[in-house]
């Protein structure tokens, strides 16, 4: 199976040091809005998430400019040319594992060549590599049920 | 590096405008925030009145992949103290208030109706919050990011003890809480909270100096990092005890801070903190934060038991109120029970329950223990029992400490946060890097990072610039009427180290290194 950049619930402390790294490398600029992961926190649970490259990815064929293709190592690349941000194929992920760049077009991992730059920039080492099957051993899901109170 | 923006928000008449720095490109970080305010406040105003300001800037690093780095310093008149007020706060709001562009925000006027701030960018908005009044910090901040749907706004708000303004009620974001009773100060204006977000790209001059430097500097950290349980136990032969009259018995830490460490349930941290620096803790469904105020609480009231003090500091959370503060003052209210005063509360050293209910009341903000210490030792003829430096709440760590103790004394807030050397703290707190920190960063990687981000290259005049802003801030104080005697220590305090002689030596010695005369005025030196 395809494996992907998934965070360990356990030792991600939602720095969010990978977005800025990302923004980093692909567009030479510290903004997180440009990263291809993204954190988020759920109850007490920080997550940082990137494209999962689906077996049937939901985004492609919902990409009314055709511009998403999967490629065989399951990395689905962006025709920057044809995407035009409209932003539906960040709403049909599953996973919200798809950004727009605010110039308009598609932000989704393409794991750096098989070496990603995030992974080797985590300061707790949360950032790891695995498959669909193994998400369940690392997201603590009682974590994002967590609330800190009421009022 | 770009210059940042100055936003104005005048709660009273609605206005809003953004406008060039005038003249204050020379001061960044907290120097640019204690300019602002000694520029803005010129008489002895009301620190809970129309014409107190809150002033808010963002440091020089947030924003940037520099650790523990993504600050803001947050200025006022304290309503605690009367004096200069300051603390500062880590994570999402300083990074996004950097990529929005503002070096800083000016608050100014009262509120007809309770109100937020809405800054997307270029663009603020004044907002209704009367559905957020009662409310947590921790669920207003909820509250808007779905109002807003963006999970990632930065937030800073205000709890009920703000709205009722106590006179210790903080500032909350990110898992910390602001001292010096800068909530009150928000609360006094109607303004619930403020929400930010920025989309611009930051680019530094030197951006692989920059990402090296993390590296390095986040290894530094992971190494030399202490998180307050830690802390805590590490210095279980000397912490204070039943409000500082003695110490807290290795047993009891044991079982506190043990009891504690066992209800962990996570460590978080907030953005561009390398370390877990927070601990969270669980009890009976609780969940909280737990920090030296939580501690203190426990330790100064004779409680040692986890859960307690868990609860404890959750409230202190849930109200808004600063738990370092709560932590002394009652411990203030159980001396004057044990003395048989009548204070109006069912309260003793040990006594759980009735410490939980006391937290709730003073959160009202009505009893005489919202007012502060200060306030109440005048009201009770108590003042030897009152454990405070210029109306500031003591820290625990001033009893162990000597340096802290005396970075107290000296301070103009009443509260010392850093290391052993005073200058290169401040120098921390100008670029605004995280406090605890201090082990990690030397002043050279400082400069360096100000250099690598854009910023002045001349050591020298930044050091002039530090020098200045301590200056600034005691120029303040004295037109707040600031004397030598509120440089000083309560007498517990002083006798747990060199004693009062050694004091005032070392009180002397600081004024002339920092070209002050004997009386620690500034004297003449421009």
């Amino acid at each position: 199976m395809v494996k992907f950049i998934f965070s360990d619930t356990d030792r991600c402390t939602g720095c969010g040091l990978c977005e800025i790294i990302c923004s980093w490398h692909k567009e030479g600029v510290f903004n997180p809005l440009k990263s291809r992961i993204r954190t988020v926190r759920l109850g007490f649970a920080d997550i940082a998430a990137a494209c999962r490259m689906c077996e049937n990815p939901p985004c492609v064929p919902q990409c009314p400019s055709r511009a998403l293709t999967q490629r065989e190592d399951g990395v689905i690349e962006v025709d920057e040319e044809r995407c035009d941000g409209c932003g539906w194929c960040a709403e049909v992920c599953p996973y919200g594992a798809i950004n727009i760049h605010p110039k308009k077009t598609a932000l989704i991992c393409d794991m750096c060549g098989g070496d990603p730059e995030c992974v080797k920039a985590c300061p707790t080492d949360a950032l790891i590599l695995v498959n669909q099957e193994e998400i369940p051993k690392y997201l603590r899901k009682d974590l994002m049920e967590i609330k800190l109170g009421d009022i | 590096m770009r210059d940042g923006m100055t936003l104005v928000v005048d709660l009273r008449s609605g206005s809003i405008h953004t406008k060039k720095d005038e003249g204050e490109r020379e001061y960044i970080g907290g120097g640019l925030g204690a300019y602002m305010l000694n520029k803005r406040i010129k008489g002895d105003v009301d620190a809970m009145g129309p014409e107190n300001v809150l002033v808010i800037t963002s440091g020089p690093f947030a924003g940037m992949p520099i650790p523990a780095a993504s600050g803001i310093g947050i200025f006022s008149k304290s309503p605690l103290t009367g004096y200069f007020g300051e603390d500062y706060l880590f994570g999402a709001f300083g990074n996004q208030m950097s990529r929005a562009g503002y070096a800083s925000i000016i608050i100014k006027g009262v509120s007809e109706r309770p109100v937020y701030l809405y800054i997307d960018d270029g663009v603020c908005t004044i907002k209704r919050a009367d559905e957020l009044l009662g409310l947590s910090p921790w669920k207003t901040e909820e509250k808007i990011r779905e109002a807003m749907n963006d999970r990632s706004l930065g937030v800073i708000s205000i709890g009920q003890a703000g709205e009722n303004k106590v006179r210790y009620a903080t500032i909350y974001g990110d898992f910390q809480y602001s001292g010096c009773g800068l909530g009150a100060v928000m609360g006094s204006k109607r303004l619930k909270a403020i929400a930010i977000k920025g989309s611009n790209d930051l680019r530094p001059k030197d951006p692989t100096t920059i990402l090296e430097m993390y590296k390095m500097l986040s290894k530094k950290m992971e190494e030399s990092f202490v998180d307050d349980l830690d802390w805590a136990y590490d210095a279980r032969d000397k912490l204070p005890a039943n409000n500082f009259k003695g110490v807290s018995s290795d047993s009891d830490v044991k079982k506190l801070i043990g009891g504690l460490k066992e209800r962990e349930l996570k460590k978080v941290s907030f953005q561009h903190c390398p370390v877990a620096c927070k601990t969270l803790c669980q009890s009976d469904g609780i969940i909280s934060p737990i920090t030296i105020g939580g501690i203190s609480i426990g330790l100064l009231n004779g409680i040692y038991d986890p859960d307690t003090v868990i609860k404890a500091e959750h409230l202190c959370y849930t109200l808004g109120l600063d738990p370092r503060s709560v932590a002394v003052v009652a411990a203030f209210a159980n001396e004057l029970k044990e003395r048989e005063d009548d204070i109006g509360f069912d309260m003793g050293f040990g006594k759980k329950e009735e410490l939980l209910k006391f937290i709730e009341v003073i959160s009202k903000g009505k009893s005489i223990f919202s007012e502060g210490i200060k306030a109440a030792a005048k009201k009770f003829g108590a003042e030897d029992s009152a454990m405070h430096s210029k109306g500031a709440e003591l820290s625990i760590d001033t009893f162990t400490d000597e340096n802290i103790a005396f970075g107290t004394a000296i301070s103009h807030s009443g509260s010392y946060q850093g290391g052993e050397d005073y200058d290169t703290s401040n120098l921390l707190k100008m670029m605004m890097v995280y406090p605890k920190a201090y082990e990690a960063y030397s002043k050279e990687d400082l400069y360096r990072l100000y250099a690598a981000v854009g910023g002045e290259t001349d050591r020298e005049r930044l050091g002039e610039m530090k020098d200045k802003i301590n200056d600034i801030k005691r120029e303040f104080n004295i037109r707040q009427g600031w004397k030598m005697d509120d440089d000083t220590l309560p007498q517990r305090i002083m006798k747990n180290f060199s004693g009062e002689e050694a004091f005032l030596q070392k009180r002397l010695d600081y004024y002339r290194s920092m070209g002050w005369d004997e009386e620690g005025s500034k004297g003449e030196r421009e």
